[in-house]
C-alpha cells in the first residue's frame, strides 16, 4: 500500500504519500467521522458519554474489514472468469466488456443454491435499504431541526401546531430525500465506481465542513460569521478547483474540468485528495482571518461544552480498565497498525 | 432505555436459522440441487451457524435481564 507512494506515478493511487496522508489520512478520513451527520445522531443517541465516545470506535471494527468483502470477492471472480473450466461469467455490455457492477450477483447466482441465494439477497437489500433510510431520516432531521426551525419557521407559541408542522416537513423532506437520491445514482453511474464518486463529494462538502467543526471545537476565538464565510469559501475552492483540473482519460464533465483545464491528474482518486486538502486550507485560512476581524459574540460561559478546552474532561477512572474507552482506542489502532504492516 | 438490540438480532437470526436448517435437511438427499455450491449443503450449514449465533445472541438477552433483576 505505502511501498509504492514516493511518488505520484509509482503507485495505482497517483498520489504521492503526503497528497494521501493530508487529503485521506487527515481531511477526509476526520471530515467522515467527525462531520458525518450519519455517524454523528448515532453518537448523539447513546445511552451515555461512555456509549457515545465508543460509537465511532466500534464503527472503525468492521469498517476496517471493508476493504477485504470489496477485494476478496472482486479477486476471487477475476480468477473464476480467467479459468474456463469453472464455466463463471458475469454479463459484458455491447462492447463485450465485463460489467463489473454485476461481480457479486454473479457470483451470488452461480454458487449459490435457493435458500442461501434467497439470504443472500435479501442482505444485499437490507444493506442497501439500511443505509437510504439512515442517511435520508438523517437528511430530514436536519432540514427539519437545524434549518427549517431555525431559520426559516421558528417555533410559536402554540406547540401542537408546531409539531404538526414539522413533521408534516419533514415527510416532505424525506420523499425528497428519497428523489435527490435516486437522482445522485443516476450521477454515480457516470463515475468508474462508488468509491471515486464519493470521495468527489466528500472533497466538496466534508473537507470545509471539518474545517470549520475543527476550528468551532478547539478554538474559542471563532464567530459564526467567520465559520459561515470559510464553509463557502472552502466549497468554492473545491469547484474552482474541480473545474480546473481534470483526472486522465474523463470523458464526462462530471468528472472535473468543466472550466478549463490547468492540471491533469493520473486518476480520480489524486484529483479527489487535492481537492479535500486545498477546501479544508482555504476554508480554515478563512475562518481564522475573518475570526479576527469579527468581534466575539459568545462569553466563554456560553461555549462550555461546545469547545473542548472550556469544557470539563471526562473521567473514565471509575470504570474497569478494560471496559474503557481508551483501551478501546489503543486496540483499534493497534488492528490498524497491524494491517497496515501487513498489507505495507 | 427500551429495546435491547440484541433481541432483534436473535430473533432475526434464529428464525432465519431455523427456516434454512429445516430446507438443508430436506433438500439434503437432492444432489442437483447442491451440484451448485460442490455438494455442500449449504443451507444447512449456514443455518446451523445462523441458528448458533442467533441463540447466543438470546442468551444474552435472557442474561442481561436476569441480572437487572
Amino acid at each position: 500500500m505505502w511501498r509504492h507512494s514516493g511518488t505520484a506515478g509509482g503507485n495505482p493511487l497517483g498520489v504521492e504519500w503526503y497528497g494521501i496522508l493530508l487529503g485521506l489520512g487527515f481531511v477526509l478520513s476526520f471530515g467522515y467521522w467527525c462531520t458525518n451527520f450519519l455517524i454523528v445522531q448515532r453518537a448523539m443517541a447513546a445511552e451515555s458519554p461512555r456509549a457515545a465516545r465508543n460509537t465511532p470506535l466500534i464503527g472503525a471494527i468492521p469498517k476496517m474489514f471493508i476493504p477485504f468483502l470489496i477485494i476478496v470477492p472482486g479477486m476471487v471472480a477475476l480468477a473464476l472468469m480467467n479459468n474456463p473450466a469453472a464455466q463463471f461469467t458475469i454479463p459484458t455490455n455491447e462492447a463485450g466488456q465485463p460489467i463489473y457492477d454485476y461481480t457479486i450477483i454473479s457470483l451470488l447466482k452461480y454458487y449459490l443454491p435457493s435458500g442461501a441465494l434467497g439470504l443472500g439477497i435479501t442482505a444485499l437489500l437490507a444493506s442497501f435499504m439500511s443505509g437510504m433510510a439512515g442517511n435520508i431520516s438523517a437528511f430530514n432531521t436536519v432540514w427539519t431541526y437545524d434549518i427549517y426551525q431555525s431559520y426559516i419557521r421558528p417555533a410559536t407559541a402554540n406547540k401542537e401546531a408546531d409539531d404538526k408542522h414539522y413533521l408534516k416537513v419533514g415527510r416532505l423532506a424525506t420523499i425528497f430525500g428519497v428523489l435527490v437520491s435516486i437522482a445522485a445514482a443516476y450521477l454515480a453511474s457516470m463515475f468508474g465506481n462508488i468509491m471515486d464518486f464519493l470521495q468527489t463529494i466528500f472533497s466538496m462538502i466534508n473537507a470545509p465542513l471539518f474545517a470549520v467543526i475543527f476550528l468551532g471545537m478547539f478554538w474559542k476565538r471563532s464567530t459564526g460569521h467567520a465559520a459561515f464565510t470559510g464553509l463557502l469559501a472552502g466549497f468554492l475552492i473545491a469547484l474552482l478547483h474541480h473545474g480546473l483540473t481534470v483526472p486522465a482519460g474523463a470523458t464526462t464533465l462530471v468528472k472535473g474540468g468543466w472550466i478549463a483545464t490547468l492540471h491533469v491528474y493520473p486518476v480520480e482518486m489524486a484529483q479527489n485528495f487535492w481537492t479535500a486538502i486545498f477546501a479544508f486550507t482555504t476554508s480554515a485560512l478563512v475562518t481564522v482571518v475573518i475570526s479576527l476581524l469579527t468581534r466575539r459574540t459568545k462569553s466563554n460561559d456560553e461555549l462550555v461544552g461546545l469547545v473542548y478546552s472550556l469544557t470539563p474532561r471526562m473521567k473514565e477512572d471509575h470504570v474497569v480498565w478494560y471496559k474503557r474507552s481508551s483501551t478501546l482506542a489503543v486496540v483499534v489502532l493497534l488492528i490498524a497498525t497491524i494491517l497496515t504492516i501487513l498489507f505495507w | 432505555m427500551g429495546l435491547d438490540i440484541k433481541l432483534p438480532i436473535g430473533l432475526m437470526f434464529t428464525i432465519f436459522g431455523i427456516i434454512l436448517t429445516v430446507y438443508g435437511i430436506f433438500t439434503n438427499s437432492d444432489p442437483q440441487m447442491y451440484q451448485k455450491s460442490f455438494l455442500v449443503n449449504i443451507n444447512l450449514w449456514s443455518g446451523i451457524g445462523m441458528l448458533i449465533f442467533g441463540i447466543f445472541m438470546l442468551a444474552l438477552t435472557k442474561k442481561k435481564k436476569s441480572e437487572k433483576k
